[in-house]
């Protein structure tokens, strides 16, 4: 559909408030005005209703609002309600400011993006202004020929009267109006380059990933590594600080951590037999889970050397290891629990010290498992002569 | 009729400039090279910002200790400097959002670049306390976002994170409404000069506007409704700033003047700033006809007005802590004015109180260099406000054994001077690239204070 329009061009702002007054009184339906500046007074002489603009306004901003009182009382008191300095879950007082914040930034952006909306004005769009110098001091009034009896010489006369400089009739495409298609071709043309470029882009870097051999042994480069590397001694780095240049230092002679009991004995065969009659097994065999830690120990320990059954055949042993006795048939059936203790914990000939594996619960469990593997089954209390 | 006349203020915009000449003048430094002027000045502004982004760099890639904070002071030069900053923020919006709901017509000239100025200052403001997280680049664990740990939301309760959503709302509806401001003079910019990118680049950004009063109509409703929002958004930024002390118990912070005292220390700071740059730039752009004395005259009467309320909010202070019969909050107001950091707290006094009583002379308001060096010691004394605040309060506790002493590394002091790089920068490329009068304003305002010839009757 094509629409016949009247554009009258006028130098002065009030020569154009005179010209719609006019217009308007004459009866001519007027299209649109266009100005460099919001004219003052002058959407009271073209009589538009008020926009209604102000509503989105409110409706966003009671949204915003109404939303950031829900998300912070939700977020507080049930996502994950954080006991605070002892404030209840539900600290309405203090979700206000926020609340407040929500509102403003809810209506201030919706409202102008409504604006965008209705008003059509997106980044990008190509405008050619509607007659030269609507954007610097010119006036532009639009009378729309609504029928054949739109008499154009009477409405260019009465204009010419209110001191219009230029009066021209033209012939708009459907809802085109001064938008003209301009850009169009242009646009759609270096459009198409990008997307062809971009194409090109995505094709390189694929074909970059599938050809370029992957290092697997270079560790994957570093960013930001976020404190994982502590400045502090590592324990097996050399250090100035002490007079052996080690970070790891013994500790002072005969010192003990908290829980633990004092040993007084030498690796020596004399004081396992010491042991035996002075250590004392604390853990009770019926406790429940007491055995299956034993075991579990046992298996991850001993089996090596000793065998699953404790009989001496563990493939360490089968490759050549001096085989240690049977736990099950040997000696160890008589000794008591201090002494196995003993050599547990310092070891005996080929048998390796296990104090730094095991804690002495663990050690104390495990000869409870061997003890379930012997017959009779029962610990062998100290004070017994094997 | 001829009296009338005579009373009359005389016009906003001297010279009587047409619409065309509007348009020709606020265009021209957008159009010819710079001046010689320009460019020195955004050389020095420009390696003054890279100093700074050089000592961030270093402090982010050693870590905070590179700053004088200890485990007294644990805030100093960060967050005086985004106080400091966040208050000149204001003066933007209250000269286009406020005196706009009062119809100040005088505004039109100033408003575009006290906004622009408002927005850089924000930029500067805000990256303060982002440099002060050590690891920057984990900011966004202030955002409340679905996350793997638990989700754990963040502390709606605490008065640091009112002060994240308050200025990032701020930030964002200061650009609108800046923006919002400069799409139709975009479009005007758009259609002059030499054709090429600067033309594509502004006609992209004035979104297909074509001065039809269709748009115009609803554009003139939103701006006044942004500027409705804007107006307690305004006041709502210092007042949660100053929550982040008034929340603790320090002495010297725990006092419920602050909102109020912090709001009028902004405004008062924000105009001080406005003043300083638009001193400059009627001189360096050539808008001595835009910028007359009808805009300058009311700017220092605003600058008299809030700063005889910091004054008014200094004495409250004292009184507060004399009336309180509280020997920590007295020995916090003592140690201000006798303790060691005593010449801050006098300094500040000189320029902030002092100095701005000259301008209730019309001869003073007048003169415009002694007005620019008044404004530029209230600049000087607002920094110092925000330093005496924090860091003497902060400095000597209710515990002596850990009374100490804070000095700023060259570090810090670098940072400082990187953020007014920042800002000049900013300011600068903006009064090249943009239109820093909004056009179609002045344009609106050129008949006033001569006859109204544009009242018609309406049928
Ligand atoms: C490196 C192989 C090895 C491992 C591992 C090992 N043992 Fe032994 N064990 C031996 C050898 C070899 C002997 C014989 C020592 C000797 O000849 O005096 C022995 C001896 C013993 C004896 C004394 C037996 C006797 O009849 O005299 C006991 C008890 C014992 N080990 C328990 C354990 C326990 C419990 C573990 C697991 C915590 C363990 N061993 C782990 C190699 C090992």
């Amino acid at each position: 559909m094509t629409r016949r329009v009247l554009i009258a061009v006028f130098q002065q702002d009030s020569d154009l408030l005179r010209a719609v007054a006019a217009v308007r009184a004459a009866g001519w339906k007027i299209d649109d005005v266009y100005a460099p500046y919001a004219v003052h007074g002058l959407d009271r002489a073209l009589g538009w209703r008020p926009s209604r603009l102000s509503w989105v306004c409110a409706a966003c901003g009671l949204a915003g609002a109404a939303f950031m009182l829900w998300f912070q009382q939700w977020t507080s008191a049930v996502s994950w309600p954080l006991n605070v300095g002892g404030k209840p879950w539900n600290s309405l007082p203090a979700f206000v400011p926020i609340i407040f914040e929500g509102m403003v930034l809810a209506a201030g952006l919706g409202t102008v993006l409504a604006l965008f909306l209705v008003a059509r004005l997106r980044p990008g769009k190509k405008t050619l202004p509607i007659v030269p110098g609507v954007f610097d001091d010119r006036f532009a009034l639009v009378i729309e020929e609504t029928d054949a009896t739109f008499d154009a010489a009477a409405v260019s006369e009465l204009l010419r009267n209110h001191h219009a400089v230029e009066i021209e009739e033209r012939v708009w495409e459907a809802d085109s109006c001064s938008t003209g298609a301009a850009g169009g071709a242009a646009g759609s043309r270096s459009r198409r380059r990008l997307n062809y470029l971009l194409l090109l882009v995505l094709i390189v870097l694929v074909a970059a990933n599938m050809l370029v051999p992957r290092n697997q042994a270079q560790p994957n480069r570093e960013f930001l590594p976020d404190m994982a590397h502590s400045p502090a001694y590592t324990s097996e780095s050399a250090n100035p600080n002490f007079a052996d240049g080690e970070t790891l230092q013994p500790p002072v002679l005969g010192t003990l951590a908290q829980g633990q009991r004092r040993l007084p004995y030498a690796a020596t065969d004399a004081d396992a037999l010491l042991a035996g009659q002075e250590l004392h097994n604390p853990l009770p065999a019926g406790q429940a889970g007491v055995r299956e830690r034993g075991a579990v120990v046992f298996q991850n320990f001993c089996t090596p050397c000793h065998g699953g059954g404790g009989l001496g055949d563990g493939p360490v042993a089968l490759r050549g290891y001096p085989a240690p006795p049977s736990l099950v048939t040997g000696n160890s059936t008589k000794m008591p629990d201090g002494q196995l203790f003993h050599i547990i914990t310092y070891g005996r000939a080929n048998m390796p010290p296990q104090a730094g594996l095991l804690s002495p619960e663990d050690r104390w469990a495990v000869i409870l498992h061997i003890r379930s593997l012997q017959t009779p089954n029962t610990s062998i209390p100290a004070g017994t002569k094997p | 009729m001829a009296e009338a006349r005579l009373a009359s203020p005389p016009p906003l915009v001297a010279g009587d400039k047409s619409p065309a000449d509007v348009t020709r003048e606020i265009c021209a430094p957008m159009e010819r090279r710079p001046s010689g002027l320009w460019w020195s000045a955004f050389l020095v502004s420009a390696s003054v910002l890279a100093l700074g982004v050089a000592a961030v760099a270093y402090e982010i890639s050693t870590g905070i200790g590179t700053w004088g904070l200890n485990r007294t002071v644990g805030w100093a030069f960060d967050i005086t400097n985004f106080v400091f900053w966040i208050g000149i923020g204001h003066a933007g919006t209250l000269i286009s959002a406020i005196l706009l709901l009062f119809r100040q017509k005088w505004r039109t000239s100033v408003n575009r670049s006290a906004e622009a100025m408002t927005i850089f200052a924000v930029v500067c403001a805000g990256l303060f306390p982002l440099i002060h997280m050590g690891r920057p680049w984990m900011a966004y664990w202030v955002v409340p976002y679905p996350n793997y740990r638990g989700p754990l939301w963040i502390n709606f309760r605490s008065a640091l994170m009112w002060d994240v959503f308050a200025i990032s709302t701020y930030l964002a509806i200061s650009l609108v409404f800046w923006y919002v401001g400069l799409i139709p003079d975009l479009a005007t910019a758009s259609t002059r000069g030499k054709p090429g990118w600067r033309r594509r680049l502004l006609g992209f950004f004035s979104l297909g506007w074509d001065g039809s009063y269709r748009t115009w109509h609803r554009y003139e409703l939103v701006y006044l409704l942004l500027a409705g929002l804007a107006t307690p958004l305004v006041l709502s930024v210092h007042t949660v700033v100053s929550f982040d002390f008034a929340t603790a118990v320090l002495p010297g912070w725990h006092t419920t003047v602050l909102p109020p005292y912090f709001v009028a220390g902004a405004i008062f700071s924000g105009m001080a700033m406005v003043l300083t740059l638009m001193l400059i730039a009627r001189k360096v752009m050539h808008l001595e006809d835009y910028i007359t004395h009808r805009h300058i005259d009311p700017m220092c009467k605003l600058t008299l007005l809030t700063g005889s309320m910091v004054g008014l909010a200094y004495l409250v202070e004292f009184f507060t802590a004399l009336y309180s019969g509280n020997e920590y909050e007295q020995f916090g107001a003592s140690n201000r004015l006798w303790g060691p950091y005593g010449w801050c707290y006098w300094l500040m006094i000189g320029c902030n109180v002092a100095a701005p009583q000259l301008l209730w002379f019309r001869w003073v308001r007048r003169r415009l260099p002694l007005v620019l060096v008044i404004v530029i010691l209230v600049n000087v004394g607002m920094w110092f406000e925000r330093f005496v605040i924090i860091v003497v309060s902060l400095h000597r506790d209710f515990l002596p054994s850990s009374w100490t002493m804070y000095v700023p590394t060259s570090v810090e002091i670098a940072i400082l001077a990187g953020s007014f790089g920042l800002f000049f920068t900013c300011f600068l490329l903006f009064c090249r690239f943009l239109p820093m009068i909004a056009i179609g304003e002045v344009k609106g305002v050129l008949g006033h204070g001569q006859t109204d010839c544009a009242e018609v009757t309406i049928p």
